[in-house]
């Protein structure tokens, strides 16, 4: 069993998948302009435009390298003093709970959803294609990926493509509507404003009880609650995050929020 | 194989982690490409990749320099796209690309233009395979990481590494297989000459 096959006969489709060409530099321009906005400058990627210094014992993919290693050490450093731990409280909603880098990587074995998950079959106007993306917008408008539909939605599966397709308009436009609430809560949070990311997770309580991102909601909530003193509220709502999403991903950031 | 022929030489010097913006720099086409063989759609892909990055951001400080980089890249992109994939809207295996146009090329165009069919197709073929076995897959054919290496990046045993690729090529060649016999121009050429060459 341990003996690597012998190559495919496909080998030349490999071949040309490696040699697939780079990512437009336009994107990479703005996700640089926005991870800058998002990680501040210790990130190092404000305003040096497109360089980056080579470094030993990492090969760079792409032939774009050429700048001054002396600041990218400097800069290394800033990285790394900043708070990583508040970093990942905050952004773990957006992403990935990165507390455990150990354990989060063995979780989506486990949880690789081969069920299709619909989601909850929202009937769509005719009039109503406000599809909301083109390429510039993508990136603001774009969905955080979460899963908290999943918890909502009856298991099926056979026409779920047809569902998903049909309903996505209106999908996106809530999600969208939805995602809007929660980074309000997720800046208040972000900049130290516990009061306003609860007030934000309120809202969205109010206004999407049984909302996509509700998982997310209830995370920044206890976030906010933790944050606020109030630990009885925030053990209690924890509890019943944990009842309502055991197999939730952002457990260890409910729990880390808790102390 | 050659970019991380001198992963051993680094491990000789002390190492020191490269800076967020390094990796930013030099590794977003990695993380990019990355994500599209894991089957985010097109207009996801920066959003993601962002996404990764803000991961990398906060994941720096317990990164080991002495590991090469791209399996600890490759494990949070692959982390961020099961988590996309379990999002219902997103579970269409359908892998869109920007349709490659097989009409009113110069001849001087063909050699790209089998390239971008032959990316397309096999973009097309892994979207079949199955998450965890399409990681191993792509690490290892695309990537050319030794199993070890790739284990390790998925924190899996090695012989469960071996098994999935063997899976995955097994998906990947009946995939491969039928989309060639849809497809147009000049690839379906290419592809009959140098299979039956791979194949003796």
């Amino acid at each position: 069993m341990t003996e690597k096959p012998s190559p495919t006969k496909f080998q030349f489709l490999i071949e040309a998948e490696r040699s697939r060409p780079e990512a437009p530099a336009e994107a990479q321009a703005q996700a640089r302009a926005q991870l800058a906005a998002l990680l501040g400058p210790a990130a190092g990627l404000g305003g040096h435009g497109q360089s980056a210094a080579p470094h030993a014992g990492h090969t760079a993919s792409s032939s774009g390298g050429n700048a001054a290693p002396g600041a990218v050490t400097q800069l290394a450093r800033g990285a790394q003093t900043l708070t990583a731990a508040k970093v990942v409280g905050v952004f773990a909603l957006g992403g990935i709970v990165a507390g455990g880098a150990a354990t989060a990587l063995v979780r989506p074995e486990v949880r690789v959803v081969y069920v299709d998950r619909p989601v909850p079959a929202v009937s769509v106007s005719a009039s109503a294609p406000t599809s909301p993306s083109t390429s510039t917008s993508a990136s603001a408008a774009a969905e955080i990926p979460l899963r908290s539909a999943a918890p909502l939605a009856p298991p099926s599966s056979g026409s779920a493509a047809a569902s998903t397709t049909a309903s996505a308009p209106q999908h996106d436009a809530d999600l969208a509507a939805e995602r809007g609430i929660l980074e309000r809560a997720r800046s208040a949070l972000a900049r130290g404003d516990a009061a306003g990311a609860l007030n934000a997770s309120n809202d969205h309580a109010r206004q999407f009880p049984r909302g996509q991102l509700s998982e997310e909601r209830e995370v920044l909530a206890v976030q906010a609650l933790a944050a606020l003193g109030r630990s009885q509220e925030a053990s209690d709502r924890a509890a019943r995050f944990r009842r309502s999403f055991p197999k939730s991903l952002l457990l260890p950031v409910v729990d880390a929020a808790l102390h | 194989m050659s970019e991380w022929a001198s992963t051993e030489v680094a491990r000789e010097e002390p190492t020191t982690a490269p800076s967020f913006r390094f990796l930013f720099e030099t590794e977003f086409s990695y993380v990019w490409n990355t994500l599209r063989r894991l089957g985010v759609h097109e207009p996801d892909v920066l959003d993601q990749t962002q996404e990764v990055f803000v991961v990398v951001h906060s994941l720096l400080p317990d990164y080991d320099a002495n590991r090469p980089v791209r399996p600890w890249l490759f494990g949070i992109a692959y982390r961020l796209a099961c988590r996309y994939r379990s999002l219902a809207r997103h579970r269409r295996e359908v892998y869109q690309d920007a349709p490659v146009d097989t009409t009113d090329r110069a001849p001087s165009a063909e050699q790209s233009l089998e390239s971008a069919q032959a990316r397309e197709l096999l973009m097309d073929a892994i979207q079949g395979i199955e998450l965890s076995r399409r990681a191993v897959f792509i690490l290892s054919e695309i990537d050319e990481l030794p199993m070890a290496e790739i284990a390790a990046a998925l924190q899996i045993p090695t012989n469960t590494a071996y098994s999935r690729l063997r899976l995955a090529r097994d998906d990947f060649e009946r995939a491969a297989t039928r989309l060639l016999a849809q497809q147009a121009g000049p690839i379906k050429a290419r592809a009959a000459e140098r299979v039956s060459k791979a194949g003796a």
